[in-house]
């Protein structure tokens, strides 16, 4: 199967982006509804820390969902045989801006929510278990980061020989 | 860039059209104003010895440095 052009990989990849960005806006959307239900059934303080929880996963959804689209916008270039061009450059860096966000947000969200809210972070196995992926979480999205900006710098290196070869008579 | 393609000049001494050299040195005429125009960032010695070929001059009377 061809990786780019019509009917190959980047189009099932695109297909499955708008996917995944469709079924986030309504996660995001019917996540007020659960918590609703949460909070019902749970003490003041415990409420406090998953709703301080929760818009911590809430901003980081923002740029998710922003990188999710310049992911799609890629894809679709790859689609249109459009590989080595500039603006796939300037998506690969807000790309790799977006995953630092992400990873800061989750940072933040290991301090200020497991250490800083529920104190006792040894109280239950879940909570420990929690804080753990929350951690991971960050240094993913940090190490992704790099890893799209390193991506960035070999586009643009390759760009440039591409202009220069097409330019040579 | 300092080095000036004096392509046209030749040409015109020559009496030759772009459509005509482009054909005869096998390049396409966007290519060919590409390098008319100074545009262009490179040139292969195959290009560079066909056009002296069909225009009867050296790489000096095509290429100049200005600095």
């Amino acid at each position: 199967m061809k990786v780019t052009g019509k009917r190959s990989i980047s189009s099932i990849i695109k297909i499955f982006l708008i996917i995944l960005f469709i079924s986030c806006i309504i996660s995001m959307i019917s996540a007020p509804i659960l918590i609703k239900n949460i909070q019902n059934n749970l003490e003041n303080e415990k409420s406090i820390e998953i709703i301080t929880q929760i818009t911590f996963l809430y901003t980081a959804a923002i740029p998710a969902l922003i990188m999710i689209l310049e992911f799609e916008k890629i894809f679709s270039s790859f689609e249109k045989e459009i590989i080595f061009s500039r603006k796939i450059e300037k998506r690969l860096k807000r790309t790799s801006m977006y995953c630092l966000l992400i990873g800061i947000i989750f940072s933040l969200n290991a301090l200020v929510c497991n250490f800083l809210i529920s104190g006792n972070i040894f109280e239950t196995p879940f909570k420990m278990m929690y804080l753990i992926i929350i951690i991971l979480m960050s240094m993913i999205f940090l190490i992704l980061s790099i890893g799209m900006m390193v991506l960035k710098n070999i586009y643009k290196v390759a760009i440039d020989n591409k202009e220069e070869n097409d330019l040579t008579i | 860039m300092s080095i000036i393609v004096n392509l046209d000049v030749m040409m015109a001494k020559r009496k030759i059209s772009s459509n005509e050299l482009a054909q005869k040195i096998g390049i396409t005429t966007a290519n060919l104003s590409i390098l008319k125009t100074n545009k262009g960032k490179a040139i292969r010695f195959s290009t560079l010895d066909k056009i002296c070929e069909i225009l009867e001059c050296t790489p000096g009377d095509i290429l100049e440095y200005k600095n």
